[in-house]
């Protein structure tokens, strides 16, 4: 433990690269490509990062763009920007402006987005409140409560140009979201479970299976709901 | 993997009256191991399934403890368990990673499906590999299988060496906390010493 605040700092101005290692704290404005694994109390960056092993934060603060190959483990994050993870992207407390795509499976404790979502497995959070800007995907959604809006910011620039760019559309789109409070607008999904679930405008749903109560709204398609 | 039976999440749920946010949440946790999660089609589109005999214990287990400790405590104790690895008794011969010799002789009454421990599977292992050693013959096996059997778990987390010795011919076994020093009167022959670690070692990486 006494080692552990002797951790050397690492700071990377301009174009560099590191090749991983444990540090106190990671501070990269530029471009930056760390080859090895990171493992640190707190890693801020500004810029660009390329990151090839794992990195372990305690503390994630990103401004601008960060690709992660393997694993992104991050006590609390709060991502400005861009973040791809080709694995596993697993925090606590998460907080997103912008576009992340992860290929492998989020989980944080909780998980508030605004902007763009692209999860190629599960995305699991104890309290997922996301906020749609773009065209948001997961191939499944659990947790706890689960709430997914549309955001307004641009909305007419965004209406005028989605029909060319499909991305554009804020929509949510996943196979199954399961959860225990459930409340949704503006969301395809083919399978919903839950105990109270909230079927707001613009949702297309296939089928629902409830245990407590289900409310549709009636610019919503439910086609089938069942309760359990 | 053949006929493992399989329980749907939504047939969990309703058995065990945990909710999918309780799930979700254990997952996180990993409390329930990612392999675990079975994925398949099925009509209504994909689905997820969990292995019926490794699942509802486990639930049982985390149901009843998580009034006494924390999540993260509660992760803790199963995590060291990543040992803890049951496995059929079918597919423990399927896999050859217990022989059927020794399997046939000592689990002969336990039908196909039965789910064995990690510690059982370990006790059968140390016994199948001294056995192909060629040190100790099956008989012997037995009185090893019950010395593990009663005296294993006390080493529990702790490094633990095998030592089999032999005089005039009298099988004796021993388990002592390694690194011990052993030495024995003249005439004793030290026919096999083995750090179960190292069993448990090679045996994680064949389960897994």
């Amino acid at each position: 433990m006494e080692r552990k605040a002797t951790y050397p700092d690492l700071k990377i101005n301009g174009v560099g690269q590191a090749s991983g290692g444990t540090y106190r704290e990671v501070r990269i404005d530029g471009v930056s490509r760390l080859k090895g694994d990171i493992e640190c109390e707190k890693l801020r960056l500004n810029g660009m990062a390329t990151a090839q092993g794992t990195i372990r934060a305690r503390e994630l603060e990103c401004d601008g763009k960060l690709n992660a190959v393997r694993l992104l483990e991050a006590g609390n994050a709060v991502l400005n920007g861009m973040i791809k993870v080709k694995g596993e992207f697993r925090g606590e407390k998460v907080e997103l402006n912008g576009y992340i795509v992860v290929q492998g499976d989020l989980s944080a404790e909780s998980f508030h987005g605004r902007g763009c979502v692209e999860v190629g497995g599960l995305l699991n959070a104890g309290e997922v409140n996301l906020t749609a800007e773009g065209r948001c995907t997961a191939r499944e959604i659990g947790g706890e409560s689960i709430r997914i809006r549309r955001g307004t910011g641009g909305s007419r620039w965004r209406t005028m140009w989605s029909w060319a760019i499909p991305k554009l559309t804020a929509i949510t789109e996943a196979d199954t979201i399961e959860g225990d409070r459930i409340d949704l607008e503006h969301t395809t999904a083919s399978v919903v479970r839950g105990s109270v679930v909230h079927v707001g405008k613009g949702c297309k749903i296939g089928r629902v299976e409830y245990t407590g109560e289900l409310n549709v709204h009636p610019d919503a398609r439910v086609e089938n709901p069942v309760k359990v | 993997m053949s006929e493992k039976e399989l329980i749907s999440k939504k047939e969990l749920l309703e058995m065990t009256g945990i909710s999918y946010g309780q799930l979700y949440r254990w997952k996180r946790k990993q409390l329930i191991p990612e392999e675990w999660f079975i994925r398949k089609s099925t009509f209504t589109g994909q689905e997820t399934f969990f292995p019926k005999e490794l699942i509802l214990p486990r639930i049982d287990k985390i149901v009843n403890m998580k009034d006494d400790l924390s999540l993260d405590e509660l992760a803790d104790k199963l995590s060291p368990f990543v040992f803890d690895h049951p496995m059929r008794k079918d597919e423990l011969m399927k896999r050859n990673i217990v022989s059927r010799v020794v399997m046939n002789r000592f689990g002969e009454k336990d039908p196909d499906n039965t789910v064995y421990s990690f510690e059982q599977i370990l006790a059968f292992y140390t016994v199948d590999q001294l056995l192909l050693s060629g040190a100790m013959s099956l008989d012997e096996g037995e009185l090893l299988l019950q010395t593990l059997k009663e005296h294993g778990e006390k080493f529990e987390g702790r490094a633990c060496e095998l030592v089999f010795i032999r005089k005039m011919g009298v099988p004796v076994f021993a388990l002592a906390a390694s690194p011990a020093e052993m030495y024995f009167e003249s005439g004793t022959k030290v026919v096999a010493k083995a750090a179960l670690t190292d069993y448990i070692e090679q045996l994680k990486l064949k389960l897994a």
